[in-house]
């Protein structure tokens, strides 16, 4: 099944907490619900003290910011077009953006049903779903 | 290729040549993974020397410590040698990462393709290798 979902489309994460932060030659995050988000293009952070950055997947020192998100607790996030945004109780803001040189971020959710969503070049968003791999959610 | 000895009795194991720095693991740890399957695992303070000499402590728990780690991504990892608790790690171009028992935790642990996983444990800062079954 897939389709565009009604926008903005909010994720299934509040609440949770960035369980783990993993480097690669990209960037994921996992939370505490199993939902995972990974970068393989520029990100952008606000940082709880309004501090703004762009971080690179491959400029490893520029993710140090990124690191502080450990533990932090997810306020919302949502999806718009090619745009994802989450925001935390510390006040940071996590933000990831459509890019035309290819993929940019991927998301996964476990939730009531199972969503993954790719930002592809040219800001096309695909949403695929499937059964809940979890069946209950929190 | 990847050459590693180990004591039976738990004492000394080095690693040489274990592949570049390709993961940084950042939870309640800090975990660094080879490109031959090598793995280290920290959950203590540690210190890194880069090849300018300057040194600098970097504990798990302080995520904004973490910068010389992230530093070496990249880097070839020359050599991993674990002697009375202490493992160093030796980077291409010189860089060093030097971590010590720790009185209270598990400090670090390390695991690969080939050998018995090894890891130092409170309070004595004795090395164990674990089974193969330990592998991580």
């Amino acid at each position: 099944m897939s389709g565009v979902p009604r926008q903005p489309f909010a994720l299934d994460i509040a609440g949770d907490t960035v369980d783990f932060i993993g480097l690669e030659s990209d960037v994921t995050i996992r939370f505490s619900s199993g939902a995972s988000l990974r970068f393989e293009t520029d990100l952008a952070l606000t940082g709880s003290d309004g501090e703004h950055e762009f971080l690179g997947p491959g400029d490893k020192p520029s993710l140090l910011g990124l690191l502080a998100l450990h533990t932090d607790v997810v306020s919302d996030g949502a999806i718009e077009g090619g745009r994802i945004t989450i925001r935390f109780a510390s006040g940071a803001l996590l933000e990831g953006w459509s890019n035309r040189r290819g993929p940019s971020w991927h998301y996964s959710e476990p939730g009531r049903a199972r969503v993954d969503i790719d930002v592809l070049p040219d800001g096309e968003v695909r949403y695929r779903y499937s059964p809940s791999s979890v069946g209950v959610r929190r | 290729m990847v050459a590693d000895t180990a004591d039976p009795t738990g004492g000394a194991m080095t690693v040489e040549r274990a592949g570049t720095l390709d993961l940084i693991g950042v939870d309640f740890r800090l975990e660094l993974g080879f490109g031959n399957g090598y793995r280290v695992q920290l959950e203590s303070e540690c210190t890194v020397t880069d090849r300018s000499g300057s040194t600098a402590v970097v504990d798990p728990d302080r995520k904004d410590s973490l910068l010389p780690v992230l530093r070496l991504f990249g880097a070839e990892l020359v050599r991993s040698s674990t002697e009375n608790g202490v493992l160093t790690l030796i980077f291409d171009g010189g860089d060093t990462l030097v971590a010590g028992p720790d009185a209270e935790f598990e400090s670090w642990q390390v695991s690969g393709p080939k050998g018995r996983p090894a890891r130092t444990e409170p309070p004595t800062g004795s090395t164990g290798t674990g089974t193969e079954g330990d592998r991580g």
